[in-house]
């Protein structure tokens, strides 16, 4: 009884995303770095993972915090997924978690969608226990050797139709561990992109929105 | 945050002499290097905090058979696999599995109900890490070790700053970095109760729990711009300022729902039956394995570097033992860690100096550092010479417990696993680095 009564006064804590902005409890700044007043060609030759150009290349960044010694400053944008192909239907979203290597703060952030806070189910998605009855498979980390065929099994059982979701900077590009060979994309065709080390819950409820045709932006 | 210089300590002993020593029970096994044609072991009088390092010239001495946690510091985890009986089936569960669980396998063998044996299989998540940072700046190698073990950042990439540092660190940048250690621990704490809440299908305290974790990583990523306080950590000190203020309030809320919250479940039977007696290993299974940190605490036997710390002998730290061993010791201990860790950070947030965040404190040559992390010591040992990193060897906390975890759980109902297993906060990422 008391368990209930606590959760009643939790319940008032969830996320107002997508409807409304992410508040600065939600995101502070922890998003993508943004050249201010920056001495660019010094933050370039610095970042330890080439992620500066022109843009800076979100697959590649791991939020390390570098650049902001030569003027860049952390904004609060963590909606940055990239998005080829989406869902063809809006109903409820399975999704079946496979880590090929991850450091376990991406894992933990997948949790956390878990957590009142967040509570995507309120949003129709769903982690499955088995591929089988997937729609999403949503990959995370750096991509092993030893992952790569468990990784290829669990898409063949997956039914159509089907995406492939990266979260992470490892499983997009392979970030600092990345040794010229790139992330996930070498293994499987990835149909959405969630930039992030580790991806912070909001981006990944953006990306999943995203995935589903579900947000209009 | 222990640090020194490995050349000044290094003795070359004997094979027998290194058999003496394995004998010697005072003396815990930490680490088994083998660098250039050396090798090397590092063993730790807990009584006395000293760390001790010898190397035997080219050896084929197999140390297992007086010290098995030999085995998995070299990375033979087949070495604790046994036969498979009539009547036995032998189970592999992983790498993919359902949950967020990690890349990672086990083998079991179990007859009817109870588990026989379990054997942990690494490999899954092997990113090469010590060899990455091998050739990179000292700064650079602090990103991968970051990432090695999101979820340990702090400690790993203190214990690596550490290594490299001489005796002059700025207080206050020491401050900020046990305050982020203390942080880092509650949130691993948090979590481990969540996941133990969850295997016994709790679902209202998970969630809580859940969400007491998530408070954290907001307090994180407020004060470090970080959810996982990557990127505090460089040589010489730490990359950013925080603002103490908004760290004692939140903390002040987290201390009045874990209490809350806590004092619930523990008086929730249901649970307590669960983790009650589950998975128990006795004080002489951790002085035999080598166990260490939160494992070691809850079966007795106080292992936690940070009593050796001067840094922590100013601060109101004190070291939490339990001694049954079981599953609830090791969440009890957890608890009381909880509330010592909270106890810490209002110190230091309350005595905070202000003095610089960094200087110019290189220290070149082969040296360690050693952090307690939340589940228990770690170990990072570096060769540096003009800010590159020639040689790494790092000794993760989970490596050692996974052997003292397969251990606890044998004879245990399968049922028991989720329990044995998430008592023991064990990480996968870590082990394998
Ligand atoms: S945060 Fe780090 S990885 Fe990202 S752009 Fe800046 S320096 Fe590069
Ligand atoms: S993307 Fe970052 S947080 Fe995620 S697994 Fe890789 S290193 Fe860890």
């Amino acid at each position: 009884m008391r368990w209930v009564l606590r959760g009643l006064k939790k319940g008032i804590l969830t996320t107002k995303y997508p409807k409304k902005r992410p508040s600065y409890d939600e995101v502070p700044e922890i998003g993508i770095p943004m050249p201010k007043v920056a001495d660019i060609e010094s933050a370039r030759k610095y970042c330890p993972t080439n992620a500066i150009s022109d843009t800076i290349d979100v697959s590649k960044c791991i939020f390390c915090g570098k650049c902001e010694e030569y003027g860049f400053k952390r904004s609060r944008n963590v909606e940055f997924a990239e998005v080829r192909k989406s869902l063809p239907f809006s109903r409820s979203i399975h999704i079946f978690v496979v880590d090929v290597g991850s450091c376990n703060a991406c894992n933990m952030e997948l949790e956390m969608l878990n957590n009142p806070f967040y509570d995507f189910h309120r949003l129709g998605f769903f982690f499955t226990p088995t591929p089988r009855h997937a729609d999403v498979l949503l990959v995370i980390g750096y991509p092993t050797d030893r992952m790569i065929d468990a990784l290829l099994e669990a898409y063949d059982a997956m039914p159509e139709p089907k995406i492939v979701v990266a979260a992470g900077t490892c499983a997009l590009s392979g970030g600092i561990f990345e040794e010229g060979k790139g992330g996930l994309e070498r293994y499987v065709e990835v149909d959405v992109k969630i930039p992030g080390c580790p991806p912070p819950p909001i981006a990944l409820l953006h990306g999943l929105l995203k995935a589903r045709g579900g947000l209009s932006k | 945050m222990i640090h020194g210089n490995v050349e000044e300590a290094i003795k070359e002993t004997s094979e027998y002499e290194l058999a003496e020593m394995a004998k010697d029970k005072k003396l815990t096994l930490t680490a088994y290097f083998r660098k250039d044609e050396l090798d090397i072991y590092i063993w730790t009088d807990y009584n006395s905090g000293k760390t001790q390092f010898t190397y035997v010239n080219n050896s084929e001495f197999d140390l297992g058979t007086l010290r098995p946690i030999y085995y998995a510091l070299c990375g033979n985890m087949d070495a604790y696999l046994m036969e498979c009986p009539n009547g036995v089936v032998e189970l592999h569960y992983g790498p993919v599995t359902s949950g967020l669980w990690e890349a990672g396998a086990f083998r079991i063998l179990t007859y009817g109900e109870r588990i026989l044996n379990v054997v942990p299989e690494l490999g899954y998540k092997y990113r090469g890490v010590e060899d990455k940072m091998v050739g990179r700046r000292i700064e650079e190698a602090v990103f991968l070790i970051e990432r090695m073990c999101g979820t340990n950042s702090v400690a790993y990439s203190t214990a690596l700053c550490k290594a490299v540092e001489g005796n002059n660190t700025p207080d206050r940048a020491e401050y900020i970095r046990v305050i982020a250690l203390e942080l880092e621990r509650l949130y691993n704490h948090f979590r481990v109760i969540q996941r133990l809440a969850m295997a016994a299908s709790q679902k209202v305290a998970t969630s809580h729990f859940s969400a007491l974790v998530e408070e954290v990583l907001r307090l994180n990523a407020k004060l470090f711009k970080h959810r996982y306080i990557f990127g505090l950590n460089i040589p010489g000190g730490i990359r950013r300022n925080i603002d103490t203020d908004i760290l004692l309030r939140k903390l002040d809320d987290i201390e009045k729902e874990f209490e809350e919250l806590i004092d619930l479940l523990l008086n929730s039977r249901i649970f307590i039956d669960r983790i009650h007696n589950t998975a128990v290993l006795s004080k002489d299974d951790v002085l035999r394995l080598d166990a260490v940190g939160v494992t070691a605490k809850g079966s007795g036997v106080e292992r936690d570097v940070r009593t050796f710390d001067s840094f922590y002998s100013e601060t109101p730290f004190s070291v939490a033992l339990q001694h049954s061993g079981d599953s609830l010791a090791r969440m009890v201990v957890r608890v009381e860690e909880i509330r010592n860790s909270i106890e810490i950070i209002r110190h230091l947030a309350n005595e905070m100096p202000q003095t610089a965040l960094k200087s110019d404190n290189k220290a070149d040559g082969f040296r360690y550092g050693r952090v307690e992390a939340p589940q228990g010591d770690v170990l990072v040992v570096v060769e540096a010479k003009d800010d590159i990193l020639k040689w790494v060897g790092i000794r993760p906390s989970s490596l050692i417990n996974y052997v003292a975890f397969a251990h606890a759980v044998r004879g245990n109902i399968f049922t028991d696993f989720p329990f044995a297993i998430e008592s023991f906060g064990l990480s996968f990422a870590e082990a394998d680095r």
